[in-house]
């Protein structure tokens, strides 16, 4: 859009002339004169005869001309036939542009210096303004001329001023300066290269050929960057003589920058007639594109302020009236109108009407090309376009170059052409000629109507006569063809207030104050607006949709948003979007100022409407600085602004990008609601402040749910963990991996969880390793996470090996075991020393890759702890470790140990992980049934089961630790096996249950080593089925030998809980037709004494010995070992010297329960008490526990609870959410 | 008071802080967050320094053997892990894609080497396994995995008509396969839930313990 018009290539490079017109010329310049030289040519039959009549009536013009006049032939062969440009309507001392060097030696004493100063070889004072020059020229002037540019601009200028006029001719072009199409295109806007696309080829020179170079555009967007400019300097006076008797007149008649003005337009191909008159192959609708959309940007952008201000400020129609009243004000630099004979002051008139003319034509046209055509090219010509010092306009030496048939436009050459009609038939009949194009073209009339046909009567010079110019055939000079506007009258049209000719019309009437009244009062009239319509109707297409206003056709740029406005629909029928623009929209700064002047407003009718004169300020670079922004404009400069940190704003809070993009991003509704100018200027956001009401009531739902089983024991509902794995599962295999260790193993522990599951890991991990002392054997800890390295380390140092208590042979007055807690002495009686009996090796950077090299050199990666101390370790391959284990909070931790670990050891994995990591880890325990811990859970079940199995037998064939034995020899009675009885099981209890049932209780311990099983003990031993850390099966009715007397006979002492809360009958016989005798409170404990057949009644004896058959249901049965606590105390053989006991948990050490670490120790409890199985295989076989007791410590029961009381809590908060979410949809669909 | 107890009462201060984000995002959480984030860095360079960087110099360049050989080595990881430093430079980034391509390659290939012997292959032995080990058991699995594989599965064949469908077959064991899925996901669902539970749990059993003089 706008912003190509910056995409300005460097001054040698500049496409001056690059339209495909001229691309199309011939490089031989001998034949200019051809009509295919031109933009368009030839489509017309009469049109070459006509330009070649021309071109002699040119010539002869030429002949007669004084010499000052008369145009040499340049000796570089420039033709000065008509057809090489357009129409200019140069001046006479213009014609010494075409001067060889040899005529005119030096171009200053040939040009005025206003001119030489834009020369590029005047060193003096190339770019200096005129003190007359308006402004907005001046700052062309210096914006577009630069000495670099000056220095390649132009050779033909030393010899020819004006040869950048006929540069299009030029076969010295160079065609690598040439822009191509797409670098022309780039510079081009819009609508612009919508006129090229609608060209049919490049043959064919289309209107664009005439589009002026892109630089007046870029004039329009840098005007208001240019610094003012310098003031004239006083060198620049002018070097040739001037009349002493026309300053004065000249002076008072012309402003002088109306005569510069004048001069350069006429100098400038630009200034012939509007572009569109070249567009002989453009119809109808391919110029339908140019419609109001594709008007350039800075003219339909809201925002846009390229047009400046001051542009309007000085053509404000004061100045023109009064040039139009005063003639040429008198000026104490301006000099004197060049002596270019008595003709001068037709000419001066001529040049105020041409300047109106072409002030009014242009400005009418902002927004097309064809005003932009009006405009010099001062960036390709800078020399051209650069309005000298008003001291110096003209050389009298300087001849005519009229005859420079170069600048006639084609039109004109086509006026000269019939010399049978008058200038009244001209006036009358070319426009008919030219309607009858094929395109739509503005009459004669139209295109100069308005302020260029306003001549003052009185200052009016006495024209040549009407027509005369066409009916000779001579181009005279200038003021022929400016009188010959003169009889084009101009009047305001009543209706629309627009200007149309009218005989009797002058300026001053046309710009006086009620007629300017009249026009703004009919302007707002509805008749106005009702016509407009039927008057854009009549206009050409492109002229309507552009809005220009031409004479009598009253189309504008207003119109359109008057044509816009008709079809608007009431602000009720839109939408809220669209509502919002609207609000947003009526927040905008007036398009037009408030200061605008009245006239101008007449003068440029609908422009003021639609261009915005923004200010713009150049100054400290800002983003937004004084531009008119919609609110999402101004959203993403705020964005930049705190990206970039460019934000100067010094009242309002800087917005961050998260505050911009996130919590205000531009939201229509909200600008609907509040107002447009809120939305404009975003507030800070307020950062949280409030919370998130819903959220935190679930978490205070949630955490009151878990906090009250630890306050108040009513809410501890559910059932806690199982005391006992299932056999086969993967955690019982994991037990037995770990109790299947023998004293000295070594045991690989991979520490692999952070801080964040340590509160779940922790439990494992200590139950793991006390497990694992407990057997002997020694842990090597590694990892690939140093904080879990650290956890660990901890974990073991401080919580396993210092909880370590040690129970001490000897028992008080009570017979209690007197413990040194702890004391953290293995089962060997040592302490438990690093390096000796664990190892915590050194961190593993790398995850697979460090774990791989880790696993390739063992040795070398163990030598040292974490602390660099050695280790002593001597291995060499996972083998020499009896069991890997890995406690890890994440799937991937473990999926890396068994694919970088369990490959290269032949030796089990055992897998400890969170519940959040369960379901990805569970396919790596298929494998080879490794085993698996899950969660806090297995955790709980396996520290049961630990302390249960309290305390450990001594190792066998230890000196140091006396063995355990009963004080007589059991004389155990056999017990046959009975079919439904698995070997297993009669094995494992044999032992036990012999010294209960037929020793007799003696509180003198003597160890004896004259214990041997009866030979039908040893008759139902299976051998192959003894595991001596083989959990006791899972006792079930139907492994229950058959009837009380069975059991009885066995000497079993089997008890049972009551498994509901509830109470449960005991009947006298198993059915349910038995009598009631008794009601079993909930949870409470029986002993089982027999069963029925089909083992669905268990026949149950009450502590007052009172028995009676319970249904099988509602009776969990203790397994022998792993069961609730007896009512019982456990008691414990005193061990004559230590030996290691995990019940302890210092960590867990706090609370209302009290560590029961010195049972009671009755000698009923003693003929109760574990006795070393001497008969065991394997020397290390723990004995299991006779009612083995839940976790001692006080809360974790209670963290079950909680994670119960949790889990419903969590279940109750997604099914409410749920319901509410249900409801609602309901509700809604209902509303609907 | 000892060392031990002020790190309980610390790991109770910063519980209550963390806790505190339940009220919104605010300046306790954010210190106690900033704390054990800094602190686990700060032990991570510290463990890394001292555990695989001075060994790793003192085996191969200080090494006092005189082994060139070890020294020549130990000094190509130096280089590499200096060109990684490059990174830090948009110029001279490219340098470090050198050791950047050798960690991937080298990580890539003992990935790929890991998950066929230690993934791919035990489970696979282990489904076909899992079949006669538990028959019931095995044979859901040797379902789950089927199916599942089968609804990853995209091949299909195009129809007359140009519309492209899979069997009746292949649909319907895809769609057991996304049950089987589905499933999968809620176990991980409820996982993830249980674990946060049980982090609450034991945390709340830590500040009732230091509350009750534990």
């Amino acid at each position: 859009m706008t912003d190509d018009f910056d995409k300005r290539l460097p001054p040698d490079e500049e496409p001056e002339d690059d339209f495909d017109w001229l691309k199309n010329m011939p490089d031989d310049p001998s034949n200019p004169s051809s009509g295919d030289n031109l933009g368009f040519t030839g489509e017309l039959s009469w049109r070459q005869d006509v330009e070649d009549a021309f071109d002699n009536q040119l010539d002869a013009a030429n002949n007669d001309l004084p010499d000052w006049q008369r145009t040499d032939d340049s000796p570089q062969g420039k033709s000065t036939k008509a057809g090489g440009l357009g129409f200019t309507g140069e001046l006479d001392w213009m014609r010494a542009s075409g001067q060889s060097d040899e005529d005119a030696p030096a171009s200053d004493s040939g040009l005025p210096d206003w001119l030489s100063a834009a020369e590029p070889k005047s060193t003096e004072a190339p770019q200096v303004p005129d003190a007359d020059v308006p402004d907005w020229l001046a700052r062309m002037d210096l914006m577009q001329t630069s000495p670099a540019e000056d220095e390649n601009a132009d050779e033909p200028l030393d010899d020819d001023p004006m040869a950048w006029l006929q540069q299009d001719d030029d076969s010295d072009f160079d065609d690598e300066q040439e822009l191509e199409p797409a670098a022309l295109a780039d510079d081009m806007p819009d609508w612009m290269q919508s006129l090229r696309g609608a060209q049919p080829d490049e043959e064919e020179p289309q209107a664009s050929a005439s589009l002026p170079d892109t630089g007046a555009l870029n004039w329009l967007q840098e005007y208001a960057a240019e610094p003012p400019p310098p003031e004239p300097e006083a060198d620049l006076e002018p070097d040739f003589p001037l009349p002493a008797d026309e300053p004065a007149a000249a002076g008072s008649d012309i402003p002088d920058w109306l005569s510069d003005a004048y001069s350069s337009d006429f100098a400038s191909p630009e200034s012939a007639p509007p572009s569109f008159m070249d567009e002989p192959e453009l119809e109808d609708e391919e110029l339908e594109p140019v419609s109001d959309i594709d008007l350039p940007s800075w003219l339909m952008d809201e925002t846009s302020d390229a047009l400046p201000n001051d542009l309007f400020g000085e053509f404000d129609t004061g100045m023109l009236r009064e040039a139009a009243e005063n003639g040429l004000p008198a000026s104490p630099a301006q000099p004197p109108v060049p002596t270019i004979s008595d003709e001068a002051p037709a000419a001066k008139t001529g040049i105020t009407d041409w300047l109106q003319r072409e002030t009014d034509t242009a400005f009418s046209k902002i927004g097309q090309d064809d005003f932009l055509n009006t405009l010099p090219d001062f960036d390709a010509q800078p020399h051209a376009s650069t309005v000298g010092s008003g001291d110096q306009t003209y050389q009298d030496s300087e001849p005519e170059p009229f005859g420079a048939a170069d600048g006639t436009p084609d039109w004109l050459a086509e006026l000269q052409q019939q010399d049978d009609l008058t200038a009244e038939e001209m006036t009358t009949e070319l426009p008919t000629a030219m309607a009858s194009s094929p395109y739509d073209m503005p009459s004669d009339d139209d295109l100069f109507a308005g302020l260029g046909n306003a001549l003052p009567a009185e200052s009016a010079p006495a024209p040549a006569a009407s027509g005369e110019f066409f009916n000779t055939g001579e181009l005279r000079n200038i003021d022929d063809i400016l009188s010959s506007y003169q009889d084009i009258e101009t009047r305001v049209s009543d209706r629309t207030g627009t200007l149309m000719n009218q005989a009797d019309f002058d300026m001053d009437s046309l710009l006086s104050d009620a007629e300017l009244d009249k026009i703004s009062a009919l302007r707002e009239s509805d008749e106005r607006r009702a016509e407009m319509g039927e008057l854009s109707a009549d206009a050409p297409d492109w002229l309507s949709d552009i809005g220009v206003s031409v004479g009598s056709d009253d189309v504008s740029a207003a119109a359109i948003v008057r044509k816009q406005a008709q079809n608007e629909r009431e602000l009720e029928d839109l939408t809220d979007q669209l509502r919002a623009l609207h609000s947003a929209g009526l927040e905008l700064p007036s398009p037009i100022a408030d200061d605008a002047p009245d006239n101008m407003k007449a003068l440029l009718v609908g422009v003021p409407e639609i261009i915005s004169p923004a200010p713009m300020r150049i100054g400290k670079p800002s983003l937004a600085e004084n531009l008119v922004l919609s609110a999402p404009q101004r959203e993403k400069i705020n964005l930049l602004q705190s990206l970039v940190a460019t934000d100067d704003r010094d009242k309002e809070p800087e917005l961050t990008a998260i505050d911009v993009t996130l919590e205000d991003s531009p939201d229509l509704e909200a600008i609907a609601g509040e107002g447009a100018a809120k939305a404009a200027a975003p507030s800070r956001p307020a950062r949280r402040s409030r919370p998130k009401i819903d959220r935190l009531l679930i978490a205070i739902v949630l955490a009151v749910a878990i906090i009250l089983p630890f306050v108040v024991r009513g809410l501890r509902i559910g059932q806690l963990p199982p005391l006992s794995f299932a056999a086969g599962s993967p955690q019982a295999i994991a037990f037995d991996r770990v109790a299947n260790l023998q004293p000295g193993d070594r045991v690989m522990i991979a520490s692999e969880y952070g801080l964040t599951d340590a509160a779940e890991m922790d439990t494992t991990l200590d139950t793991l390793l006390r497990h694992i002392f407990a057997r002997g054997a020694r842990p090597v800890i590694v990892s690939t996470n140093a904080v879990g390295l650290l956890h660990a380390k901890n974990v073991l140092e401080r919580g396993v090996v210092s909880g370590l208590d040690i129970k001490t042979g000897s028992t008080d007055s009570a017979g209690n075991v007197v413990v040194n807690p702890g004391t953290g002495l293995n089962r060997f009686g040592r302490v438990i020393t690093p390096n000796v009996d664990y190892v915590v090796a050194p961190f593993i950077a790398g995850e697979s890759i460090g774990l791989r090299t880790f696993s390739q050199d063992l040795g070398a990666a163990l030598a040292n702890d974490i602390n660099g101390k050695a280790t002593n370790l001597k291995v060499t391959s996972y083998n020499n470790f009896a069991l890997i284990i890995v406690v890890a909070e994440t799937s991937d931790d473990v999926r890396r140990w068994a694919e970088q670990v369990a490959p290269l050891t032949s030796n089990p994995l055992l897998i400890a992980v969170s519940s959040a990591a369960a379901p990805m880890a569970e396919p790596y325990t298929v494998s080879n049934r490794n085993g698996m811990l899950v969660g806090y859970k297995d955790a709980y079940t396996y520290r049961a089961i630990l302390d249960a199995q309290a305390p450990l037998a001594p190792l066998a064939g230890s000196t140091s630790v006396p063995t355990v034995v009963p004080t007589k020899p059991p004389t155990a009675t056999p017990i046959p096996p009975t079919a439904t009885l698995v070997p297993t099981i009669t094995m494992t209890f044999t032992p036990s249950l012999t010294p209960t049932i037929t020793l007799t209780p003696s509180v003198t311990m003597t160890p004896t080593q004259t214990f041997t099983p009866s030979p039908t003990f040893t008759a139902t031993f299976t051998p192959t089925n003894v595991k001596a850390t083989d959990l006791p099966p899972t006792w079930t009715p139907t492994t229950l030998p058959g009837g009380s007397a069975d059991i009885g006979a066995q000497g079993l002492v089997i008890q049972g809980v009551v498994n509901v809360s509830e109470t449960v009958n005991m009947r006298d016989n198993p059915s349910r037709q038995g009598k009631v005798i008794a009601a079993l409170p909930g949870r409470s404990t029986v002993q089982i004494i027999g069963r029925n057949e089909d083992g669905t009644w268990l026949q149950v004896r009450l502590e007052d010995k009172r028995e009676g058959w319970v249904s099988a249901q509602f009776i969990r049965i203790i397994e022998p070992g792993t069961g609730t606590p007896s009512p019982t105390p456990v008691a414990y053989r005193v061990d004559p010297n230590a030996y290691v006991s995990l019940l302890s948990d210092s960590s867990y050490a706090s609370g209302n329960d009290s560590l029961q670490t010195t049972p009671e120790a009755t000698p009923e409890a003693t003929l109760e008490a574990p006795i070393a199985p001497a008969l065991a295989a394997p020397a290390a076989a723990p004995l299991p526990a006779q009612g083995a007791s839940k976790p001692r410590t006080p809360y974790r029961d209670q963290r079950w609870y909680g994670m119960t009381m949790g889990l419903l809590a969590v279940i109750g908060i997604i099914t409410l959410g749920a319901i509410i979410n249900i409801v609602r949809g309901l509700l809604r669909r209902g509303r609907k | 008071m000892s060392g031990e107890q002020i790190g309980l009462w610390a790991g109770f201060v910063f519980t209550l802080m963390i806790f505190s984000y339940l009220l919104g995002d605010n300046f306790l959480y954010r210190l106690a967050v900033y704390v054990f984030t800094g602190l686990s860095a700060g032990y991570i360079a510290l463990v890394t320094v001292e555990s695989v960087l001075l060994p790793w110099l003192r085996g191969t360049l200080l090494s006092t053997s005189g082994d060139m050989g070890a020294r020549a080595l130990g000094l190509i990881p130096f280089i590499l892990g200096l060109l990684l430093l490059f990174k830090a430079s948009p110029r001279l980034g490219r340098g470090g894609n050198l050791a950047l391509a050798i960690i991937i390659a080298v990580g890539t290939a003992v990935a790929l080497a890991g998950a066929i012997s230690g993934t791919l292959i035990p489970l696979a032995r282990a489904t076909g396994s899992a079949v006669s080990l538990d028959p019931l058991n095995g044979f859901l699995i040797f379902i789950g995995v089927a199916s599942t594989l089968a609804y990853f599965q995209y091949l299909a064949r195009r129809k007359a008509n140009g519309q492209i469908q899979r069997r009746l077959l292949s649909r319907a064991v895809s769609i057991v396969g996304q049950g089987f899925i589905v499933v999968t996901l809620g176990a991980l669902y409820a996982g993830a839930i249980l674990t946060s539970l049980t982090i609450f749990s034991e945390r709340i059993a830590f500040l009732l313990a230091r509350i009750t003089g534990g």
